[in-house]
């Protein structure tokens, strides 16, 4: 007998095409940290990254007849994110920013905590994509190749410049000399 | 390696994502090359410190998705709907048990299908029994039919049944012709001929029906035969036992022992005290035996000691059952009672074998237990002599009479 959580994502895709919601439960407990934080990162409020993860994964849920199993799950997952990020932050680029994103209680210090984010924020989109696609939602970069539609040596050479920009941003503080060494 | 090729895969070498080759490759690249480390150690802490914070969802999350997964799918168009349904059936239908149940029916259904009916046949089987109608069964042997007028002189009749021992059926018939003349009935005489034998044999037109009868049997139709002796009994007359007896036997030869013992108990019970009341009782013995009823037909046999003209191969009949010891009040019947009982007593006492009462010594002084001829003329079956009729070993090879 397999247990849920060794089931994977496109078994539980399938059992919620066959009618089993509870697999899509199952789906989102999986998922919703990873898409909300993806979502809280590209769009910088916490209401509206709230609001546009339910979208995402309701999203998954209209395109569940035509689902390609061929696909990682997490793929089409990330890839509806990206695009409902896209056209949030095309239709709403004043709202970016104004609301706090929530204390996560992680040791760093404010100033290196605010100092990334704020580097992440300022990221162009296209690197930024890149860059939350790789840390926030853990995708290979050939996943991120797939979602952005580009090639995978585009995809490594935007990680890498949103990596210089970041540790242009990092070089001041004394954490970022240690660990150098 | 070269620095190109470590720009190229720098990042896959910080993400882990290179095989064990390659990455040990770049290692020992990075050890000989301080620019090739110096850009892995920059991306390494840079990658170490700009680790976002994880946020938690709201608590609620989940359901909240759950509530707007029901609303979306209310809202589906009604293509999308039926594309979610017959994605359902199909994930259904692809399972294997579904398939695997579904071939099993198929194959059920398919085997009823060709087993049950080929093409042309019908749908069930007709058989045909031979054999006399249960109509015309009931007819024959009424047991009412005691009461009538040509009966009440047999219960009377004292006279044995003809003493000689004739072997064949023409002998029996001959016998009985001159010791009955027939003398036909009112009924038998507005009855029509009964019209040649079964198989249309031409030789027995202008025969009376009696003869007819004997004809059809005689020339192996048993069930014509059968049905033309009923008729004969049941319209009564001075051949009516005999007819009895020769549908009983017909009955025997064409159905067997088990439905033609009933049919000689009934003439037994018919026309008690006449010679075809014993023969059938030695008959139904007979049968008896044979169906294994060992018994029943102890009874039976054990009946016709009383009978001078069938004591002998009852005795005999008797030792072969393994009887060989006969009571003695039986032997001591045998040397007084006469021949033939009144056919009340036989009856009674082939119905309950131990009370037959002794007969009259004066009756027995009358009737010395040696064949005599018949003396009366009405009586069918005076003439009958025991064991004259054929007997078939089996229904199948029953038509040499």
């Amino acid at each position: 007998m397999v247990s849920p959580a060794e089931v994977s994502d496109e078994a539980l895709m399938l059992r919620y095409q066959r009618g089993d919601r509870g697999a899509f439960a199952l789906l989102i407990r999986r998922h919703q940290s990873r898409v909300y934080n993806f979502m809280l990162r590209q769009l910088g409020s916490a209401l509206a990254a709230d609001e546009m993860a339910q979208q995402v994964f309701l999203g998954v849920v209209r395109e569940a007849a035509r689902f390609n199993y061929e696909t990682p799950f997490s793929t089409r997952l990330f890839s509806i994110a990206c695009s409902l990020a896209q056209k949030e932050r095309s239709r709403m680029p004043a709202r970016a920013g104004q609301d706090e994103a929530p204390s996560s209680g992680v040791s760093t210090p404010p100033a290196l905590e605010e100092s990334i984010e704020r580097a992440v924020g300022d990221l162009p989109d296209e690197q930024k994509d890149v860059f939350l696609l790789r840390e926030v939602a853990d995708l290979r970069f050939s996943e991120i190749a797939s979602i952005t539609q580009r090639t995978e040596s585009s995809v490594k050479m935007q990680m890498q410049q949103a990596l210089q920009r970041l540790r242009a941003a990092l070089q001041q503080f004394e954490e970022y000399r240690r660990a150098l060494r | 390696m070269n620095s190109d090729k470590f720009d190229r895969i720098v990042l896959d070498l910080l993400y882990e994502e290179l095989d064990e080759l390659t990455t040990a490759a770049a290692k020992r690249h990075m050890e000989q090359s301080a620019r090739a480390r110096e850009i892995f150690a920059h991306l390494k802490a840079t990658r170490k410190l700009s680790v976002l914070p994880v946020h938690e969802p709201p608590p609620n999350f989940e359901l909240s998705v759950m509530d707007g997964v029901r609303r979306t799918l209310a809202e589906l168009p009604v293509h999308h709907r039926l594309g979610r349904i017959v994605s359902m059936l199909a994930g259904y239908a692809m399972r294997p048990q579904l398939i695997m149940g579904a071939l099993l029916l198929l194959m059920i259904g398919s085997s009823l299908i060709l087993v049950r009916v080929r093409p042309g046949q019908h749908s069930a089987i007709q058989v045909t029994e031979r054999g006399a109608p249960e109509a015309d069964v009931d007819l024959v042997l009424p047991l009412t039919a005691r009461s009538a007028p040509d009966l009440t002189p047999r219960n009377t009749e004292r006279d044995p049944p003809s003493g000689a021992v004739e072997r064949n059926m023409g002998a029996f018939i001959t016998a009985e012709a001159a010791a009955n003349p027939a003398p036909p009935s009112s009924d038998t005489a507005k009855k029509p001929a009964l019209g040649g034998a079964a198989g249309g044999d031409a030789g027995a037109d202008g025969l009376d029906p009696f003869d007819q009868a004997v004809f059809a049997y005689r020339a192996g139709h048993y069930t014509d035969a059968q049905r033309r002796f009923e008729r004969i009994s049941r319209l009564g007359g001075a051949r009516a036992a005999e007819a009895a007896l020769y549908a009983a036997q017909a009955t025997r030869n064409v159905s067997g022992c088990a439905t033609a013992v009933s049919r000689f108990e009934r003439v037994r019970l018919r026309f008690p005290g006449s010679g075809s009341a014993y023969e059938a009782a030695w008959r139904a013995a007979k049968c008896l035996q044979q169906l294994g009823d060992l018994e029943a037909a102890r009874q039976g046999y054990e009946s016709l000691l009383q009978v001078a003209t069938y004591a002998e191969q009852a005795r005999q009949a008797l030792s072969a059952l393994g009887d060989s010891e006969l009571p003695a009040a039986r032997a001591a019947a045998l040397q007084l009672v006469p021949e033939e009982p009144s056919g009340a007593s036989l009856a009674d006492a082939l119905d309950a074998p131990e009370a037959v009462p002794p007969p009259a010594p004066a009756e027995a002084e009358k009737a010395p237990a040696t064949d005599r001829p018949a003396a009366a003329p009405e009586e069918p079956s005076a003439g009958i002599a025991r064991g004259s009729m054929p007997e078939p070993a089996t229904p199948g090879d029953a038509g040499a009479p």
